[in-house]
């Protein structure tokens, strides 16, 4: 039997790292954004720049991918030309 | 009489003589032979109307012959005629069948080779746009330097700025 009161803490902590994890915004992009660019980000989605990640993925091509929990915003390059595709293999 | 040298006996004899030689000669040479003759005439007579009888037989039978011969030899070129028109018909029916056939085949096939080259275009449209994304891919990835990486991501969030996009 788990004592109630860590029961309580381990929840406590879990939704913490919840909560946390749906605020935190995960930004893809080519290279290394500028602190600039990350805070123009972070002022788009009303959050501070300690709430963004920056995750350097080549594959993307450019422009950016923004993930916030289960939800993602495909902005690059790689995306617009998958939607061509996708539109021709349509025909 | 015995002056013109005529012995009368010898001629009572030579008369006597000449009346029994007529009698026998008469009864049993002249008569049967007569009846011989007869008979014979009658027998020829017979044979003739029996000849006769049956050259009309002949006659007769070859008549039917010919009769018969003409029936078999129409019968024969009635069945021939027929065996040639079933023939015709059997042969156009084989022909019939064997052009519809034909043309299910050819209509198959030209299905096939349309369903084909259908399916042809398609792996080559779709060969095709792959290249091309890769190429594009490619093209994209070697020329796109730091600068226009940073000019694509500032219109971007410039975009972002002026659209209502929100991921809450």
């Amino acid at each position: 039997m788990i004592n109630s009161r860590i029961k309580k803490d381990l929840r406590n902590y879990l939704k913490n790292l919840i909560e946390k994890e749906k605020n935190l915004i995960k930004i893809v992009s080519v290279y290394p954004l500028s602190k600039q660019e990350i805070s123009d980000l972070a002022n788009f989605f009303s959050i501070s720049s300690a709430e963004i990640e920056n995750i350097i993925d080549p594959s993307i091509i450019g422009g950016i991918v923004i993930n916030q929990g289960s939800k993602i915003i495909d902005l690059s390059i790689k995306n617009r030309l998958q939607n061509i595709k996708k539109k021709y293999d349509n025909y | 009489m015995e002056g013109l040298g005529i012995d009368n006996k010898l001629l009572i004899a030579q008369i006597i003589n000449f009346v029994l030689f007529f009698l026998v000669f008469k009864k049993f040479i002249a008569k049967p032979f007569s009846q011989f003759l007869i008979d014979q005439k009658k027998k020829e007579e017979e044979k003739e109307i029996l000849l006769s009888e049956l050259r009309k037989k002949q006659e007769n039978f070859l008549k039917e012959k010919e009769k018969e011969m003409k029936r078999i030899r129409d019968e024969e070129k009635k069945m021939m005629n027929k065996l040639k028109e079933e023939m015709k018909q059997l042969r156009e029916k084989m022909l019939t069948e064997a052009k519809k056939e034909a043309e299910m085949i050819i209509n198959k096939a030209k299905i096939k080779i349309e369903s084909d080259r259908q399916k042809f275009n398609l792996e080559m449209k779709k060969k095709i746009i792959n290249l091309s994304l890769e190429i594009v891919k490619q093209i994209f990835s070697e020329t796109l330097d730091l600068n226009t990486q940073k000019e694509i991501n500032k219109k971007i969030i410039d975009q972002l700025k002026k659209s209502s996009f929100s991921v809450n």
